[in-house]
């Protein structure tokens, strides 16, 4: 690899805690994401996933606990200034611009628009141009990686639960991030274009050193593409390592068929699939 | 009917319906574009009309420079609202918003030595001393007709002269917006008001685009505040009350929301059909007072609204497809 740095942390989270009512949605969670990686977050439903999701990009403040991104405090600092960091995140339910173009979805994304500006559109006009024309570009570039570059004019309120998803990733891929936290990125996504996708992603990983963290419940997909994989339960980290190791850790197994599960787990539909017996043997 | 046929009356509806025009067009950024649900931009009309005769009259500026301080004064109270309130949901906005219009107006009754109080601004300078700021508009009115008597001969009069003005202005200023609602910087406006968490996960500082929006949208505001004391040579508080911010809705909607040609065209059937009323004295409307047929037209603008609603909810120029988009 010639992305330098390879192996120090990006995201390291101590000690956060966060409550909704009397429920610890977060209890104390510990975890570090390392540069340039591609990690996993499991857990069954309900463990704190999204709500970490939430917390680290800004959309919930922590009672407790210190988050830093690439070496600097993020906690405290609001979502668009944590995005605006290069760190980026999708939404597990999607939140497409519905009564805007697919395109418009894309560009609004992009960084560095001065033309964002109002004093800037006014006075310097053309470099609101110029920008618009690369964002334009770049934006057609993404959509047809996404499959989406045939759709560039309709409603994004017009596409597929599917498509949405298709969306976000691209939308997110716009802002050039250093890192993007994917919330469950295959869900509704056709498999062979899954693959195309987690191709994709290993490119910038290659490429550029992008670090990816993925909520996903697909176990196939977590074992193939993660380096690392971090398991929660109950708003904890109960386990984090090499996929091989974390598939036969107890704890996570445990987790998964129930045993050691508290009273303070929330009923959700059991939509994912736990690691089969031939993953965890 | 007599009336029907009289230029001098529709001149007159038209400059009323190009100030609703520029007011509306005010509203149309802010909820049309931004989603802010505010209830109570008459009082950024209020503001820019009192305090340009304010200056005018008592601090003897020019009216160049108080109409102009007036439109900052105005923009300044759009932030100052908008700083505690923005962050509100939706419906706690337009609760906050109605508030801050009806505070204002009870200022402009209750502070009678810095406004004239209830009698209005002819009060300005003390009971019994009938005080004008209209004298160096009447100037410029006066030199835009001779111009227009160059095109139009005798048929430039004073209303049709404040006619073109005003929808001159009008014309402009959505010219204005529509180059500024599909720049960049209105993208974000439009995903504010389509998702404000997805915008702020892209970067961008809801907050601020609000209160851009909103400040503005107050300066728009504003402008139809002077036109406003501009036509009509005084005003009074009771021309700020709540339902003023109502009609700019009515307008808004008949139009379409987020459709910036949509409020000139909204604006005039407001205005023909409040002004249309008058005629309604055949039988059996002619068996009501004078008086009494003009709440017709309040009557008749709920039946079209709620007409609008059933049948064409997006306005006349809206999209149907963009009604059902979730």
């Amino acid at each position: 690899m010639s992305v330098p740095e390879r192996n120090g942390t990006i995201l390291e989270l101590s000690d956060v805690v966060k409550h909704f009512g009397g429920v610890a949605a977060v209890a104390g969670a510990e975890l570090d994401v390392r540069r340039g990686s591609i990690t996993a977050l499991i857990g069954p439903n309900g463990a704190g996933k999204t709500t970490l999701f939430n917390i680290v990009s800004g959309f919930y403040k922590p009672e407790r606990g210190v988050i830093s991104f690439e070496g600097e405090r993020i906690d405290r600092k609001p979502p668009h200034a944590i995005a605006q960091r290069g760190l980026v995140r999708t939404f597990q339910i999607t939140k497409a611009l519905t009564k805007m173009s697919v395109l418009e979805n894309m560009m609004l994304a992009a960084p560095h628009q001065p033309g964002e500006q109002l004093w800037r559109l006014v006075f310097t006009p053309r470099s609101a141009r110029a920008r618009e024309r690369e964002v334009h570009e770049k934006a057609h570039e993404l959509l047809k990686l996404v499959r989406l570059d045939r759709l560039a004019g309709d409603y994004a309120g017009t596409l597929s639960g599917g498509q949405r998803k298709l969306l976000e990733f691209g939308r997110a891929l716009m802002r050039d991030p250093t890192m993007i936290m994917l919330d469950e990125p295959m869900a509704g996504v056709n498999p062979s274009l899954g693959l195309e996708l987690l191709d994709h992603m290993k490119r910038l990983q290659d490429e550029r050193g992008t670090t990816f963290l993925l909520i996903e419940h697909d176990m196939e997909v977590v074992m193939n593409v993660s380096e690392r994989v971090i398991v929660m339960n109950e708003g904890r980290v109960i386990s984090a390592g090499p996929p091989d190791e974390v598939r036969r850790d107890q704890a996570v197994i445990d987790a998964y068929l129930g045993t050691g599960r508290g009273a303070g787990e929330p009923s959700a539909p059991a939509e994912e699939t736990p690691p089969s017996e031939g993953d965890t043997a | 009917m007599s009336g029907l046929a009289n230029v001098q009356f529709w001149a007159f509806v038209g400059v009323v319906a190009g100030i609703y025009t520029i007011f509306a067009l005010g509203l149309q950024l802010q909820f049309g574009f931004t989603g802010l649900l505010n209830f109570g931009h008459v009082a950024f009309m209020a503001i820019g009309a009192y305090t340009m005769a304010i200056l005018v009259v008592k601090v003897e500026w020019p009216l160049w420079l108080s109409a102009l301080v007036a439109i900052a004064v105005s923009m300044l109270f759009g932030l100052i609202i908008g700083l505690p309130t923005v962050r509100l949901r939706a419906d706690y906005l337009a609760i906050t918003t109605i508030a801050f219009g009806e505070i204002i107006r009870f200022i402009a009754v209750n502070q009678q030595t810095l406004t004239g109080g209830p009698q209005g601004t002819i009060n300005l300078t003390g009971a019994g001393r009938a005080s004008s700021y209209n004298r160096e508009w009447l100037d410029f009115q006066g030199w835009a007709q001779d111009q227009l008597e160059v095109i139009l001969g005798d048929h430039a009069t004073r209303d049709l002269t404040m006619l073109v003005l005003v929808w001159i202005v009008a014309v402009v200023l959505i010219v204005l917006l529509q180059f500024m609602v599909h720049s960049p910087w209105g993208r974000v406006l439009r995903s504010v008001r389509e998702d404000e968490d997805a915008t702020s996960a892209l970067g961008k500082n809801v907050f601020s685009y609000k209160l851009q929006a909103l400040a503005v949208g107050a300066a728009i505001g504003a402008i139809a505040g002077l036109f406003f004391a501009f036509q009509f040579s005084f005003f009074s508080p009771q021309d700020f009350d709540p339902l003023t911010t109502f009609f700019a809705y009515v307008i808004v909607l008949l139009g379409g929301t987020a459709k910036n040609w949509g409020v000139p065209v909204g604006a005039l059937i407001f205005a023909f059909i409040f002004a249309g009323t008058r005629f309604l004295d055949f039988w059996p409307l002619s068996e009501l007072t004078s008086a009494d047929r003009a709440f017709l037209r309040l009557i008749v603008v709920g039946l079209i609204l709620i007409g609008l609603m059933a049948f064409r909810p997006q306005g006349i120029f809206g999209k149907k497809e963009e009604m059902v988009l979730e």
